[in-house]
């Protein structure tokens, strides 16, 4: 016997096909060879007759293959053909019974969506958009809200502050000595640790470069429960004794000793303090998940207190952490320190009256107002989704009531009514998870935006497709999304019956549950909205009325960068001549209109305060005199552009031997003047400091930013300030950009001295910017929200009045004919649009009242139900409905009676 | 017996009305043609071939490989719904135009 498949292929010149069509002719010609062979040897034949009787039946091979080639020719077909070919192959029972399978559904959605382009890529859009948000926000909570703090046993760690409410620091950072007290005295921890901010300048191999880091406690990584990735963490006699150890964060490991695995036991020269060792021996590495309150720290060090400092209870500067014991509640630690700190202000009436303390537990710590923010964004994504199901809802029956002869036509054929409810559900989810797919490029392309929404005291967020829970939420978003906009018209589809098909042509209407069902989701979309832009209106108005506010000064063309300060420059007498050369440089750039130095600009700092005493005044028992205490170099106050109200400036006259002049802002006089003018008065700090005079008063400037109360505060000139005090930011008024003068300034500074570092080049509008900056992020994204709405549902409402006008042309036509009017007929239209987007709006309204309240905490200056934002809002829906109603309302006067009384 | 001409006209419709019935494969096809003619219509390979691959790429007919109990692999063709309405057509067509001819020649019954 032959092997006939190769006889065939080495006679047939077959034309270029695919190889899966040649191996179907090849097959199918050698199949048949081998039946004439078969019938052959069965009439009689012998084996060689019957192979020569077989391979007569083709002569002419050439003849065939032109002829099959032409057949072939004539049938070009799209692979997505092909595709949906193999599939219905597939999906074919084996039985050759009826043609249910799953994957026949698909192809038939598949060639449906095909012929209907603008729906199918309307409707992926629209989802893609939606899933796409929420998947942004879901890597937002991810990060935020889900994924454990990086630390064992997160749930116990609280943070313990100083309650001092009534100098206007509710939680502020303790003093060494009450720590130590705490320590020693409470029971509910099984340990506390301490923290304070310290900085460093690395030297040797690179660059110089100044790092962030902390002097810590030597039970600051046990009482957090951290391993090292290398190395080891600090024991109790690093504390104790003045060893010279440091363990770097992971980030700092890898950016400047590039990851050497031998970094542990390596000294690396690092100068922390002026007159310490440069040499440190690194003994560790953090793990690179650890973050402690910030990111941005490189390196820890023993905290190691002097006799002095362990013993300070008026310099208020550590971060304490705790743990809190397995049984212990936050309620019961918090009356065993409340109980502590009584018998400490008993104890130190002079530093501790009315010091009270507070228990935070770390993730309130980190997460603060940020946490109704994600969930904000996380309704907001929600009402996104639910607003493009409604409207994928409405489209889809829209299609279904096209489609109804088609359903009769299957159901009569024996089609159930469960296997075209299916079929709905397919192409429902071919559309949804194709805007899945495509959904997930927006997480990817956002992060960088997203990312600044998540505090600074949480691991940097990432958004990795390599990520299976971003995935997963996209997988189960799109299948729900899905299943949610598709069970309406399913249902729909499974309630057709044969009758339909007749009625449909005989009358054409699309029932009254239909037409109900789509009018309510409509509502649905119009509601969610409104709500959607209620909550964007009320950001705005937030932002508005925070960039609206007072400052004091004029935070324009103002370029400010930190200089920090360099151990050569610590003595007091070397500090001033190089200020000044660096003023001298930048002053001498052309544009410059104002250059200065201060120990804090406004918005950088809340605290930073002394106590004071107007001399001959009386303390009353309320009173705290505890003002924000800030240093500037001559010119200052006048480089800000701070509002004089009495009196002079600081400036070149008040020097290190000039009398000791001191200007205050309005809040002190008001508290502390009793109605008097301030000027000449005397104000001392410390007990043994000679006083101030003051020789001006100043509006309030917005030190503490916007949402702190405001304080009383000082502003004395750089020589005549206290040693303590380096002013290390630079401030430049400029014209025009102040950016564009960023390069020349630190050019001059580099002129003066080469190393030294500077940080933070930012204008003064980007300082206030950060300070409101995630709010800014959050309020970018509930507008954008907001306007993708706001298209969504205006499209939803035109395409259902849209498809009423036509579906209603031969009535609409009718009325015409009859002596309907213009007016009559666009009124009828928009009517319903109108009655319909009322509804909405109403519904939307008493809802929007009820969840902005929950915004609360993130307005400012504006209530949660305010009636402006949601009059703009109303009106804006409004404004748009009346569009999308009017186009199709002026479609339907224009209907041409006789065209439509034709067509009958 | 008959032109090439009035075989290739009639040879799709032959072919439709033989799968209606049920699926067949090829080799049937073409012995049932010339059994059901009594021998006067042929369809060789050369001819049957091209035409079946026809049908279907035009999605009158699908082919599909079926192994049945005992038997070779082969490729069964059967009728699609499409198929179906156009055999219907077809034998309207064919039974007014031969109508219509045997007025013409006199030879009609009616």
């Amino acid at each position: 016997m032959r092997d006939w498949e190769r006889y065939v292929r080495t006679h047939l010149p077959l034309p270029p096909l695919t190889r899966e069509r040649k191996s179907r002719i090849v097959q199918e010609l050698a199949s048949q060879f081998e039946d004439f062979y078969r019938e052959a040897v069965a009439r009689g034949m012998t084996e060689s007759d019957a192979d020569a009787f077989a391979r007569a039946q083709i002569t002419d091979w050439t003849s065939l293959a032109s002829s099959l080639g032409d057949v072939e020719s004539s049938h070009v077909r799209s692979p997505l053909d092909r595709w949906s070919e193999r599939l219905d192959d597939r999906a074919r029972p084996k039985k050759g019974m009826s043609p249910i399978g799953l994957l026949a559904d698909v192809r038939y959605a598949l060639r449906l969506l095909r012929k209907t382009p603008v729906f199918a890529l309307a409707a992926i859009g629209t989802l893609a958009l939606g899933i796409g948000a929420n998947t942004t926000i879901f890597a937002l909570v991810q990060t935020m809200l889900l994924q454990p703090l990086p630390y064992q046993d997160p749930d116990r760690v609280v943070m313990v502050w100083e309650d001092a409410s009534a100098a206007g620091f509710p939680r502020n950072t303790p003093a060494p000595a009450n720590y130590r007290d705490w320590r020693a005295m409470s029971r509910s921890f099984t340990d506390i640790a301490a923290a304070t901010f310290a900085s460093a300048t690395l030297t040797g191999q690179g660059a110089p470069e100044v790092v962030l880091g902390r002097r810590v406690t030597a039970n600051f990584f046990p009482v957090l429960g951290v391993q090292p990735l290398l190395g080891r963490v600090f024991a109790a006699e690093d504390d104790e004794s003045g060893t010279r150890v440091v363990v770097i964060s992971h980030a700092l490991w890898q950016r400047r000793y590039g990851g050497d695995p031998g970094i542990v036991g390596r000294t690396i020269l690092m100068r922390i303090d002026p007159a310490g060792d440069v040499r440190h021996e690194v003994i560790g590495v953090a793990p690179p998940s650890f973050v402690f309150l910030s990111r941005e720290i490189d390196y820890w060090v023993p905290m190691q207190f002097s006799p002095e400092e362990a013993a300070t209870r008026d310099n208020h500067y550590l971060m304490v952490v705790a743990r809190l014991k397995p049984a212990v509640s936050i309620e019961a630690a918090s009356s065993d320190m409340q109980a502590i700190a009584r018998r400490l202000s008993e104890q130190y009436p002079d530093t501790n009256r009315g010091l009270g303390t507070v228990i935070v537990p770390i993730r309130e710590e980190v997460l603060g107002d940020t946490r109704v923010q994600v969930i904000a964004l996380m309704i907001a994504a929600a009402a996104i989704v639910l607003i493009a199901c409604a409207n994928l809802a409405s489209l889809l029956l829209a299609r279904a009531s096209v489609r109804r002869g088609e359903y009769a036509v299957r159901l009569s054929l024996g089609a159930t009514r469960g296997r075209l409810a299916r079929q709905v559900l397919v192409e429902a989810l071919c559309l949804s998870i194709a805007g899945g797919v495509l959904g997930l490029a927006i997480p990817i392309l956002t992060t960088t935006f997203v990312e600044q929404i998540v505090p600074i005291g949480l691991q940097a967020l990432t958004v990795s497709l390599m990520d299976w829970r971003l995935f997963a939420f996209a997988g189960v978003l799109s299948i729900a999304t899905g299943l949610l906009f598709s069970v309406g018209p399913a249902l729909q589809s499974a309630h057709a019956s044969t009758a339909d098909v007749l009625q449909q042509h005989a009358r054409g209407h699309s029932g009254g549950r239909n037409r109900a069902f789509r009018d309510a989701l409509v509502v649905l979309q119009v509601a969610a909205t409104l709500v959607l832009l209620v909550a964007a209106g009320l950001m705005l108005r937030t932002l508005a009325n925070l960039n609206g506010v007072e400052r004091g000064f004029d935070a324009n063309n103002l370029l400010t960068m930190q200089v920090p300060s360099m151990p050569k420059y610590a003595d007091p007498i070397k500090r001033p001549p190089f200020y000044e050369r660096i003023i001298a440089g930048v002053r001498a750039l052309p544009g410059v209109r104002g250059v200065a130095l201060g120990s804090m600009l406004p918005f950088q700092s809340s605290g930073n305060t002394r106590v004071f005493r107007v001399e001959g005044r009386q303390l009353l028992p309320e009173d705290l005199p505890d003002a924000l205490f800030r240093v500037g170099t001559a010119d200052y106050l006048q480089t800000l552009g701070v509002t004089l109200v009495e009196g002079r400036l600081l400036d070149a006259r008040d020097g290190a031997d000039a009398p000791r002049a001191i200007v205050v802002n309005e809040t002190l006089v008001r508290r502390f003047m009793d109605g008097q003018s301030a000027l000449g008065r005397q104000i001392r700090f410390g007990l043994t400091e000679p006083p101030f005079t003051v020789v001006g008063v100043v509006r309030d400037v917005l030190e503490r930013g916007y949402e702190r109360d405001p304080k009383p505060g000082v502003y004395v000139s750089q020589p005549q300030g206290p040693r303590f005090l380096p002013t290390t930011n630079l401030v430049v008024r400029v014209d025009g950009d102040p950016l564009s003068y960023a390069a020349a300034v630190q050019r001059v500074i580099r002129q003066v001295d080469p190393e030294q570092p500077i940080r933070q080049v930012r204008t003064m509008t980007d300082v206030i910017g950060l300070t409101v900056g995630d709010r800014r992020q959050q309020t970018t994204l509930l507008v954008v929200f907001g306007a993708l709405a706001l298209v969504i549902a205006s499209l939803g409402l035109y395409g259902l009045l849209a498809q009423t006008v036509s579906a209603r042309g031969r009535e609409i036509g009718i009325r015409i004919a009859l002596g309907a009017t213009w007016r009559t007929v666009t009124q009828m239209v928009m009517l319903r649009g109108i009655v319909l987007t009322s509804v909405g709006v109403g519904i939307g309204a008493v809802l929007a009242w009820s969840v902005t309240r929950a915004m609360d905490t993130l307005l400012y200056d504006v209530g949660p139900t305010d009636p402006l934002t949601f009059a703009l809002v109303v009106g804006l829906l409004a404004g748009v409905s009346a569009v999308a109603c009017a186009i199709p309302a002026m479609r339907a006067a224009r209907v041409d009676p006789m065209l439509v009384l034709r067509d009958q | 017996m008959f032109s090439a001409e009035l075989k290739k006209g009639s040879s799709e419709m032959l072919i439709l009305s033989l799968l209606e019935a049920r699926p067949r494969h090829g080799y049937e096809i073409g012995k049932l043609i010339e059994a059901r003619s009594g021998g006067k219509l042929t369809f060789a390979l050369p001819t049957l071939y091209p035409t079946l691959l026809r049908l279907e790429n035009r999605g009158w007919i699908k082919g599909r490989w079926v192994e049945k109990a005992g038997e070779r692999r082969r490729c069964f063709y059967r009728l699609t719904s499409e198929g179906r309405r156009v055999l219907s057509t077809q034998r309207k067509t064919w039974s007014a135009f031969i109508d219509a001819v045997h007025a013409v020649m006199g030879r009609s019954h009616a």
